[in-house]
């Protein structure tokens, strides 16, 4: 064995190697003679036990008996999982020592326990159904009073948890997509459709949420109250005042008062560019007033407050279901991947994935195992042997340069779109025809989007020159994409923020200087809307054009061109990404587009459709083999980053730039808290003193005290907790081959019997023969 | 629901659903998928002993869809069927898909997974054994010395004792450390 396979080993058994050597072998010395003494005297046997002979091992067990006397509890021992737990391949011992049951069960409770366990034995039908007729028909006494009423509960709570299971799988939504999808690709991406699931919902209940709390009232009140008053529009046409906030307003309704179009074709292009006439509907930012209004005698409506509420609470709720998630994952890693070296034999028992059912899927599967075990052999021969110095240097210079290049790609992309961007804003400022307009207003997302895919496929044809290991290889591919695409909004997000943030004078509702919008919010909300239809309608756009024929080509024709062409999406982690962009986009702009939340859900269920489709009918993601835990654990951490992102962007955003004067709920407000602050001033003082109590000094002190005492606590029992694994292991081993020698002396006992019986036998014939 | 009375009695499908990880109606799906497999030879009626004397032959329940294109089908048939011969009866295919269920719990899971794979039946997995399985997992596709390769890593990892084969107790300690074993060895009807 090489140094580094003796320190793997070394390092692995060194649980096991405290039990000792000598009882390693099959055969235990002495066997025979200690039968003898074993029969005149039974507790002899308990001295030879393995477990006893080593001196660590003693100690250990009376630490462990110490343990179990502590904790001891007055119920019968479990009989049914002592013998799942007993020697688990030998049926037939399994059976013979089950004891007879029907004695030592007391109630009925206990029956009824005992029944529910059978399940859970690995014993063939029949011998299920004789334990239950034998446990059914068992004397047991009925249970009285208040633990009767305590059973017949637990039973009722069994029955409904079937009964609501069975109800909630007829209402489970896409469950033979789903399961049509694990048939082709497996468990690992199955975790990535519900991923999407999710997102949907959570989209769907934010919807639910602005609409009833922001959209239907807003609607309510301005269909009541209508339009800006005429003479307001005659007065701030002609004296100085022409700054005020009503002025601004006036303006800006006058500029976007605009007739629904009667020519079709630009009713369709108004809406799929989200101007003109869909700047007056309860699509954007500016459509909501800044008034409240009165509910009968009941309580008045504050509008700008029920706007900041609603994003509060979905942003919240986002972020607890996200954790949540994430926890559960964390929790499951932790406990179950302490010990990683069983890198062959998992890929071996557990490569197989047993819902495959279809036969190029099972076929790319195996090659699938096949290429992951050889390139563990690969990585476990010595490498020093293949490279000498000059190639390693070599290798080394041509991963720089690919870096720098890729540094300078991303660069000169953003700086692009910076350009784009800025003149598309300068060329749209002049009149221009319908056409022109409608590409310079689309260019920027267009030219986003284009380098979202194009960078990619360059990255991946340089990958090939850098001459990685596997895991190397998707890391760096999904890292560089993660570049790309945050750079990019950066850019976006940043010339945005330049264009808003000029210079305003006094008697400008919006800055002449930069030509800035007159409702910057309204503008942020038609980018994120031109963004988030651009990048879908692409995805839709590649998936059928581009990735359908590729495949049907390359099914077709075995032709090694085409085969090299067929570069599809191996990587699970790239379709993550498409879905969390456009998660990503829908937070950016849910605040300035009180819709985005419902075209956010249309896109999650187009995104769905599209996965399953580049799943199930181009093989994509079929070609590699993804663990389910390790895909979950991928996909809620890059979620909870891009949320953490979002929520900062959209915090700062809204604390530094200040609400635009001529439109929306917050107009002529210095800042949007500025209406949470003045809701606080209305609420009763008692609550104001509270909380300057629970944030005074006095109170955050001790209570920061307390709060890292219980830090300390907790910590300390999670080392002693380590510890007392450690030593359970250990004992656990013990007990094993505890196990194994009473076995081995069992049927080494058995076998003696025999041949004396059959030496008395033949001895008594040969008496008779004899005689 | 007419057909429950006639396919069924009451007391057998309470025992079928206090033996397995099926409801009711799971398990009246489980028998018209048996009944799909081999029409001619399992009645409409099973309310005597049908269950247990009747089988469908080895053949027949390797063309189910879930299990068609797996490697390992005809272990399987073989480990669930009484008889040996890889004929099961419809208690030995509920209990199958029971087993492979998502509710059945890891410790039932993993023996059966070792009974699968442990083809010699000599309850140890030795190095013939994984030949076995890498023979039929990757469709041949590896050379022989890689099998040989893969095989000793194999024992090197898992095996304690030293003996050169794996015993359950090795096998479990395995199986139960990779948090995946539960979603990929299941079997959806």
């Amino acid at each position: 064995m090489s140094e580094s396979e003796r320190k793997k080993r070394s390092q692995c058994i060194d649980v096991w190697e405290e039990a000792g050597s000598e009882f390693y072998q099959e055969s235990y010395p002495g066997m025979e003679a200690d039968l003898e003494a074993f029969q005149k005297n039974p507790n002899k046997l308990s001295t030879l036990l393995p477990s006893n002979k080593t001196r660590t091992a003693r100690k250990k067990i009376n630490n462990g008996t110490v343990c179990y006397q502590a904790t001891a509890t007055l119920k019968p021992v479990e009989y049914g999982t002592l013998c799942q737990n007993t020697m688990g391949c030998n049926n037939e011992i399994q059976i013979s020592l089950m004891p007879d049951l029907s004695e030592n069960l007391s109630n009925e409770e206990l029956v009824w326990e005992e029944i529910m366990k059978i399940k859970t034995m690995p014993i063939s039908m029949a011998h299920k159904k004789e334990l239950k007729a034998k446990l059914k028909s068992a004397d047991a006494f009925r249970l009285q009073g208040f633990q009767q009423l305590k059973w017949q509960k637990r039973k009722f709570c069994n029955c409904l948890k079937t009964k609501w299971l069975e109800f909630y799988n007829k209402f489970h939504l896409w469950s033979s997509s789903l399961k049509k999808i694990e048939g082709h690709c497996g468990a690992g991406v199955v975790e990535f459709f519900l991923f999407i699931k999710l997102l949907i919902f959570l989209n769907a209940f934010t919807m639910v949420v602005v609409f009833i709390v922001l959209i239907l009232p807003s609607v309510y009140w301005v269909e009541l109250k209508g339009g800006i008053a005429p003479d307001l529009w005659n007065e701030c046409g002609s004296s100085n005042e022409s700054a005020s906030i009503e002025c601004c307003s006036a303006i800006y309704e006058n500029t976007t008062r605009v007739a629904r179009p009667r020519v079709t074709i630009h009713y369709v292009m108004d809406i799929i560019q989200g101007t003109g006439w869909v700047e007056t509907t309860p699509m954007y930012y500016s459509y909501y007033p800044n008034q409240q209004f009165s509910v009968g005698k009941l309580f008045t409506y504050h509008i700008p407050l029920a706007y900041i509420v609603s994003t509060i609470s979905y942003f919240l709720l986002f972020f607890l279901i996200i954790v949540r998630k994430s926890i559960k994952g964390f929790k499951q890693r932790m406990v179950e991947t302490q010990v990683q070296y069983y890198l062959y034999s998992n890929s071996i028992f557990i490569g197989w994935d047993f819902c495959i059912n279809n036969k190029i899927p099972a076929i790319l599967k195996q090659k699938a195992i096949f290429n992951e075990l050889r390139s563990f052999l690969i990585a476990d021969r010595p490498k020093f042997e293949n490279r000498n110095r000059s190639k390693q240097v070599n290798i080394i210079i041509i991963r720089l340069l690919i870096s720098f290049l890729v540094i300078a790609l991303i660069g000169s992309a953003c700086f692009s779109v910076y350009l784009i961007f800025y003149y598309s804003i300068k060329l749209l400022q002049r009149e221009q025809t319908f056409m022109w307009a409608f590409l310079l207003e689309f260019a920027t997302p267009v030219a986003i989007t284009f380098y979202n895919i194009v960078l990619p496929i360059i990255f991946d044809v340089f990958l090939k020159f850098e001459n990685r290991s596997m895991y190397q290889e998707t890391r760096l591919c999904i890292l560089r994409i993660i570049c790309v695409r945050l750079s990019l909004l950066v850019v976006l997000l940043g010339s945005i923020y330049k264009l808003i943030n000029c210079v305003r004078e006094k008697s400008q509702c919006a800055s002449a200087l930069c030509n800035s919008p007159l409702c910057w919010e309204t503008y942020v909300g038609k980018i994120m809307y031109k963004l988030l239809i651009v990048d879908v309608a692409c995805k839709i756009g590649i998936t059928i054009l581009i990735s359908c024929p590729r495949s049907i080509l390359v099914r077709h024709f075995k032709n090694n061109l085409f085969q090299v062409m067929s570069n599809q999406e191996l990587n699970l982690a790239k379709h993550v990404l498409d879905v969390i962009y456009i998660q990503i986009i829908v937070w950016l702009g849910s605040f300035y587009v009180a819709l985005m939340p419902a075209l956010g859900l249309v896109s999650m269920v187009i995104m769905f459709y599209i996965k399953r489709f580049s799943c199930i009918v181009n093989y994509s993601l079929a070609q590699k083999v993804y663990s389910p835990s390790r895909a979950h654990t991928m996909i809620m951490s890059m979620l909870l980053m891009s949320y953490v992102l979002c929520v900062t962007t959209w915090l700062a955003v809204v604390s530094k730039i200040t609400p635009s004067r001529s439109c929306g709920p917050f107009k002529g407000l210095p800042s949007i808290w500025r209406v949470l602050i003045d809701f606080i001033r209305t609420i009763p003082p008692w609550t104001i003193t509270c909380y300057e109590i629970l944030f005074s000094v006095n109170f955050v002190v001790p209570l920061i005290f307390i709060l890292s005492c219980i830090v300390y606590y907790y910590h300390t029992v999670m080392g002693s907790n380590k510890k007392m694994i450690v030593v359970l292991r250990k004992q656990l081993v013990l007990e094993g081959h505890d196990k194994q020698f009473l076995l081995n002396r069992l049927s080494a006992f058995i076998k003696q019997q025999d041949r004396r019986r059959k030496a008395t036998e033949n001895n008594g014939e040969i008496d008779v023969l004899l005689s | 629901m007419g057909n429950k009375a006639m396919t069924f009695t009451e007391s057998q499908l309470e025992d079928y659903q206090d033996c397995t990880f099926f409801t009711r109606k799971e398990i009246l799906r489980v028998y018209k998928r048996y009944r799909a497999i081999c029409p001619e030879v399992v009645p409409k009626k099973m309310t005597g002993d049908e269950p247990v004397k009747i089988r469908v032959p080895q053949e027949r329940i390797e063309q189910l869809p879930e299990l068609k294109e797996n490697p390992f089908k005809e272990r399987i048939c073989q480990v669930f069927s009484k008889e040996g011969n890889g004929s099961l009866s419809f208690e030995d295919f509920l209990d199958l898909l029971s087993v492979f269920s998502e509710q059945a719990p890891r410790q039932i899971k993993v023996y059966y997974a070792f009974k699968i794979y442990d083809f010699d039946d000599d309850h140890h997995i030795g190095p013939a054994d994984l030949e076995q399985v890498l023979k039929l997992l990757t469709r041949s596709q590896l050379s022989a010395e890689e099998i040989v390769q893969v095989c000793e890593k194999v024992i090197e990892e898992a095996d304690v004792d030293g003996d050169g084969k794996l015993s359950y107790m090795e096998f479990e300690h395995v199986i139960l450390r990779a948090p995946d074993f539960l979603g990929t060895f299941h079997i959806r009807v």
